[in-house]
């Protein structure tokens, strides 16, 4: 079965399609929400709220792009605006070191998916959220801005702080594990 | 190094992740209306499920035409059993004269050599007398004959009616003045037949078909099949069925689960039912079926339900934790080296899925009336009736209000009663002969409990509503 008869399938209610494009997304989508959420019961909220909206609004999908980014979308907005209830602060946070670490390529390839996701998760809310979104949406800082309704400077400054809190970790662990 | 390069290398190894997708969060989000109990009956209802409709209804009206026939044919094996005399006593006639206490039966012009104006006095009983204002004249009025008189007694026919009549007056008359039931027809009958041994098989004939010829004259068809017949009977015809049954059955069961709330928090009802999922549960019994006639019959017997359903929940914040030992060998100088060993421990928080499967079980007693028709070969039946219980219990492990997951067992479920009183039960039955004395049944059955399986300490009302399709035998018994 094609993508586009899955989701025409969907759209016709068929449950047996429901399932599969469930299942096939689940995964990826379930890392999605980890990324933006605090802990894996809110995660679990955002899914489950996101994949309502998916087959709610699958009707209006155009057959237009990636089906995946379409989905991926919803879910993305739907974990901002979980994260809106929790009234999200862009802070700066004060930290020893004006500048960023030199980091070498090499201390942190080695580094696994779970690894990299710990140290997301690991981010103040602010920092995580516009990292998620620029770095491994892809969202500019333009559109972040729309989004969390925020300046496009605060977004900008909020991606190099989390940039260089990423980098004191990874440093740090390194030390450790010297 | 770049922060691009930083943030491609993020990029890459994360876009496509993928993370383990809780257990049960499709139940959680697939669309309402494929949530949405669509009847236990109607539930994926396709083309078989169209086809076997069919058959069923099919079944119904063929049966009940089948039935309608059954019912329209004269019982042609009780008159079978009745000869025909008209080809050997051609001239006979028969008169019946009541006047008074008297009645008096003649029974003249044959062209047998044996019966002449024979004339016989019909005892001066009540019961006749009743039975004779209502114009009817059975044959069993032949074992009261009393004090008969015969004109001509040279005859064979005289002579045995007289003997027939002195060997039965006493015992028969007691009977009479009880009743007129079946079993003194038969034990009149039976008394009758050494007295028959005295008879010629024509003068047999004769008198059979002279009673016969007079029953018929006065039109008493009906009350001749039901009472005359003193050969072996049929069955079918009886008003009053001796026969009892025997069923064994088993059922897979689908329960559907109902809660309502008394005093718990929306939040923990909601995690309860997203902990609970209903599973296939089953029934198995016995029943004693005894039939009222033809048609009603009346069923008890005794029966274990088991319902299924999986619990599972997840245990947040749960600690692993693992001990590590790294053994280095560190060598300092040629020839020197030193084996180092450090010890670390590893603490991993994560959850854990705890799944385990909740019976909850009953013992019940049912009761019902059924309504079956049909043949010999396909009989259907509807049937309704009470199931009382006897006892219930709940095992395996549930959500309390703090969200916590607690075991259950027959002694410790503080929640549920351990006996939920009454349900209803309807079932519409198909019966299908496969030999001589055993039926095999499917039964699609629905039972509605009337009342709460938690007591007043519960926080939350729930009931299960039960339907099944119950399949097993039927053995008849005394036949």
């Amino acid at each position: 079965m094609t993508e586009t008869d899955l989701i025409k399938g969907c759209i016709k209610e068929n449950a047996h399609c429901q399932r599969m494009l469930f299942e096939q997304y689940a995964g990826k989508m379930m890392s999605v929400c980890l990324r933006y959420a605090n802990d894996t019961m809110e995660a679990e909220d955002i899914m489950q709220d996101g994949f309502i909206k998916v087959f709610q609004y699958l009707h209006q999908f155009k057959f237009e792009g990636s089906f995946e980014g379409w989905i991926r979308r919803i879910i993305v907005n739907t974990a901002i605006r979980h994260l809106e209830k929790k009234k999200i602060q862009f802070k700066d946070i004060d930290e020893s070191g004006a500048n960023a670490p030199k980091l070498d390529p090499y201390t942190y390839s080695h580094m696994g998916q779970d690894d990299l996701m710990k140290l997301i998760n690991q981010l103040p809310d602010g920092y995580k959220v516009v990292f998620n979104l620029n770095v491994i949406e892809g969202y500019s800082h333009e559109e972040i801005a729309e989004m969390l309704h925020i300046q496009p400077g605060t977004s900008r400054s909020q991606l190099v702080k989390a940039r260089k809190m990423l980098q004191h970790q990874i440093l740090q662990l390194q030390k450790i594990a010297v | 190094m770049t922060d691009n390069q930083f943030d491609n290398f993020f990029r890459e190894k994360l876009i496509n992740h993928t993370a383990p997708v809780p257990e049960g969060l499709w139940e959680k989000i697939r669309p309402e209306k494929e949530k949405r109990p669509k009847g236990f009956f109607l539930r994926n209802i396709n083309g078989t499920g169209l086809l076997v409709a069919a058959l069923l209804v099919g079944s119904v009206i063929i049966g009940t035409l089948t039935y309608q026939h059954y019912i329209s044919v004269p019982a042609t094996d009780a008159k079978q059993n009745i000869p025909n005399t008209n080809s050997t006593n051609t001239n006979s006639t028969t008169t019946n004269q009541l006047s008074g206490n008297t009645s008096t039966l003649n029974s003249t012009k044959s062209n047998n050599d044996f019966t002449k104006d024979s004339k016989i006095e019909i005892a001066k009983d009540p019961a006749i007398q009743t039975l004779a204002k209502n114009g009817l004249t059975p044959l069993n009025q032949l074992p009261i004959l009393k004090n008969s008189t015969i004109k001509e007694p040279q005859s064979n026919f005289s002579n045995a009616v007289s003997f027939m009549s002195n060997e039965l007056t006493d015992q028969s008359q007691e009977k009479i003045n009880a009743d007129l039931s079946m079993e003194t027809m038969n034990y009149a009958s039976a008394k009758i037949q050494p007295a028959s041994l005295l008879f010629q098989p024509s003068s047999i004939q004769s008198i059979t078909g002279t009673v016969q010829k007079n029953l018929d004259a006065n039109g008493h068809d009906k009350f001749i099949k039901s009472t005359i017949i003193i050969c072996p009977t049929n069955r079918s015809r009886s008003d009053f069925n001796r026969d009892w049954s025997f069923e064994l059955f088993a059922s897979p069961d689908y329960s559907l689960k109902s809660v309502s709330n008394v005093s718990a928090t929306q939040q923990y009802l909601d995690k309860k039912d997203s902990t609970e999922q209903m599973q296939i549960g089953y029934s198995a019994g016995f029943r004693i079926v005894k039939p009222l006639n033809n048609n009603w019959l009346l069923k008890t017997g005794l029966q274990y339900s088991q319902i299924n359903q999986k619990f599972s929940y997840r245990n947040e914040n749960e600690i692993k934790t693992t001990t590590v030992i790294t053994t280095r060998s560190i060598i300092r100088s040629p020839g020197d080296t030193i084996i180092v060993t450090d010890t670390s421990s590893l603490l991993q928080i994560g959850y854990s899925v705890k799944t385990i499967r909740n019976h909850y079980r009953s013992i019940d007693i049912p009761l019902t009336l059924g309504y079956q028709f049909g043949n010999e070969d396909l009989t259907i039946g509807i049937n309704a009736g009470v199931v009382f219980n006897i006892s219930s219990w709940y095992q395996g492990e549930l959500l309390d209000t703090s969200l916590v997951s607690v075991p259950m067992s027959k002694i410790s479920s503080s929640y549920y009663r351990s006996n939920i009183g009454m349900g209803l039960y309807s079932s519409i039955s198909v019966l299908k002969r496969i030999n001589e004395n055993t039926h095999l049944f499917f039964e699609p059955y629905f039972r509605y409990n009337l009342s709460n399986m938690t007591n007043a300490a519960s926080p939350y009302n729930q009931r299960f509503q039960v339907g099944g399709l119950a399949i097993g035998l039927r053995f008849d018994l005394n036949r």
